[in-house]
């Protein structure tokens, strides 16, 4: 009886919401092309907007990368934003974005009838190769995503934690001084990792005590010939990131990871370090890890009190 | 040697029982609690008995820990037994789990090891959950009318009590415009204690009731504190009437009054966690006993609970780690944390 009452009061309320299948419906892209209906794969769709959901967006291109490396299951991700096309358009340049995306506006048929939804709000939508819903969730994190797709399109390799020898690699950068595409820092680096765990705490807390380390960080880079970065996983939003570096009055360049960042986002639930100082070699080799707490720590009593 | 600590409250226990001044206040020190479970970053810590269940935000689900074993409850999705951002729990005595499942929008229900037994809708959505021993649900949900609604583990609405306060009531004239509002400062944060009564803590204005199990209001408590001032203020700072205040994972969009409220089993006394961190010691009539806070910037109290053993837990806004609240004179805190 529980069970019954459940299924029609609780899940039943979100299976009821989405009233056919994905493939019956037709989204089109900005150019008015049928988007292909994703038949045999997972699809993903993603509405929001381009401004305060460009971390989701950023987390959905990375698990769809990462599940397009593998023969199955293969994942279409569709971004259905609240933006104007043009915004679209400039935004899908600026940021290379490979994930499709749509105007929510142009789609609403779709939208309405497949979604059941008639406003933007942030909602993530997972449905599987069937075309039927397997998930549906209101303001997702982008750990949230990632935590979905581990679950329904389960990948093989998971990530193991960044180590001493790997190559500290990122394919696309952001500037978060400009937000626009910027070409990785010079090796060898000395970053500043905010891994995204907890994107909250990070912007919060961690900025703060980073900030407050901040001169000392850049003596140590200056010593070694290290070029500075903090970096931030794609799990950021980046405009929000811009806005704090900017009130806290950081000089560091500062770059956001618009692509996967191997062996530091997506590496497993019990990766439970917030911020991670990563040195390489000129060959962009990492030479040295730590926590920033330690890394600090170490490099306080390393250094002559002024 | 395993270190024995002397919990806070037995420290505190030694002190005059009543007519404590407020600044009386004593610090304690926050360590990571010996758990044999790595968790995200959690939302809320209840022991019950000998289990401790943590509520892990990060990774939608609960980790009951008791002793060196971990039972992991849920995981994110939307279907029978899974959990989306998963707000609150609460665990009955006979160790079901009752969980108020935001992302899904119902109040989920888990048997002692982990098993889905269904649940029902929260809607309108409800903040504060609290469950008496038998298994009936207390939710606060003031846009019903009433500041508390009582459901069985089916659903069935059994009983609803307290009336809905006004903030400017209790905040002041200058908050008149948030009365027609009222339902956002009545969001509540509840215990139930051993006799049944239930204490009702509003998240968003100095005040705290006691109600009898039928729902009679037995005590009302406005809390004076200095300290809440600057809270109360920043409230009244929020630029125009809220729509709508709800907690989450990225933080509150008012500032918190009280964070928590708790029943201690073990010294049977409530423990009321202040917006500031304070946590003041309360006897079954409201008196003040006494009052301690961390003694050092502990990030941000989320939540208190009290073990069997009298040992006192906290969760910490956005921290993955259970801490206690240990006696500063048991353990000097040389600024390290414990693992």
């Amino acid at each position: 009886m529980l069970a019954i009452s459940f299924a029609v009061l609780g899940y039943g309320v979100h299976r009821a919401a989405v009233r056919n299948s994905v493939v019956k419906h037709t989204i089109f892209d900005l150019s008015g092309d049928a988007v292909p209906d994703g038949r045999g794969k997972w699809r993903a769709i993603l509405v929001g907007s381009l401004d305060n959901d460009s971390a989701l967006i950023h987390a959905l291109e990375v698990g769809t990368a990462r599940r397009d490396q593998q023969a199955s299951p293969r994942l279409d991700a569709i971004v259905l934003a609240s933006d104007e096309p043009r915004e679209i358009r400039a935004y899908a340049t600026r940021m290379r974005a490979k994930t499709t995306l749509a105007s929510f506006a142009q789609n609403m048929p779709v939208a309405h009838a497949l979604l059941n939804l008639d406003t933007a709000q942030t909602q993530f939508f997972l449905f599987d190769p069937a075309g039927q819903l397997v998930f549906r969730g209101g303001r997702p994190r982008p750990s949230d995503i990632g935590l979905l797709l581990q679950r329904y399109l389960p990948t093989t390799d998971t990530g193991r934690p960044i180590q001493v020898g790997d190559a500290l690699s990122i394919e696309r950068l952001i500037d978060l001084k400009t937000l626009r595409p910027t070409s990785a820092p010079r090796s060898p680096v000395l970053a500043i990792v905010f891994t995204g765990r907890c994107t909250a705490c990070a912007l919060e807390n961690y900025l703060t005590s980073t900030r407050a380390v901040e001169s000392a960080l850049l003596r140590h880079s200056a010593g070694r010939h290290l070029s500075p970065a903090l970096v931030f996983t794609s799990f950021f939003n980046a405009a929000k990131v811009h806005t704090r570096l900017s009130q806290l009055g950081f000089t560091m360049p500062a770059y956001q990871a618009a692509s996967d960042l191997p062996g530091v986002d997506y590496v497993g639930e019990h990766n439970s370090v917030d911020v991670l100082v990563v040195e390489t070699d000129e060959s962009g080799h990492v030479i040295r890890l730590a926590p920033l707490n330690s890394f600090v720590q170490n490099l306080m009593e390393a250094s002559p009190r002024s | 040697m395993r270190r024995s600590y002397i919990t806070t409250l037995a420290i505190l226990c030694m002190l005059p029982l009543q007519g404590l001044a407020q600044s009386m206040a004593v610090p304690v020190s926050i360590t990571r609690a010996q758990l044999s479970v790595q968790t995200g970053v959690l939302r809320k810590i209840v022991a019950r008995g000998e289990r401790v269940y943590l509520l892990d935000a990060e990774h939608h689900r609960i980790a009951v820990v008791s002793g060196s074993s971990t039972v992991f409850v849920g995981q994110i999705g939307n279907g029978a037994g899974d959990l989306y951002q998963p707000f609150d729990l609460d665990v009955d005595g006979k160790g079901r789990v009752y969980v108020q499942d935001n992302g899904n929008a119902r109040i989920a229900i888990f048997d002692a090891n982990g098993r889905s037994l269904g649940g029902f809708a929260d809607s309108p959505k409800s903040m504060g959950i609290a469950v008496n021993e038998a298994g009936d649900v207390y939710l606060g949900r003031p846009q019903l009318g009433s500041l508390v609604a009582v459901y069985d583990r089916s659903g069935r609405k059994l009983r609803s009590f307290g009336t809905v306060v006004r903030p400017s009531s209790i905040l002041g004239r200058e908050f008149s415009r948030y009365d027609s509002r009222a339902a956002v400062f009545n969001r509540v944060h509840l215990a139930i204690d051993d006799g049944g009564n239930v204490w009702v803590a509003f998240a968003f204005m100095p005040l705290l009731y006691k109600f009898s199990p039928d729902g009679r209001l037995l005590l009302e408590k406005r809390l004076t504190y200095p300290e809440l001032k600057p809270v109360v203020a920043a409230i009244g700072q929020v630029p125009g009437p809220p729509d709508y205040a709800e907690m989450n994972f990225d933080g509150l969009q008012l500032p918190l009054v009280t964070r928590d409220v708790a029943w201690d089993a073990h010294a049977k006394r409530v423990l009321l966690l202040l917006g500031n961190e304070r946590t003041v010691v309360l006897d079954t009539n409201a008196r003040e006993l006494a009052g301690f806070f961390p003694d050092r910037d502990s990030g941000n109290l989320q939540n208190v609970s009290v073990r069997s053993n009298g040992e006192v837990l906290a969760s910490i806004f956005g921290s993955s780690h259970p801490y206690r609240l240990g006696a500063k004179s048991e353990q000097p805190h040389d600024g390290k944390e414990v693992k």
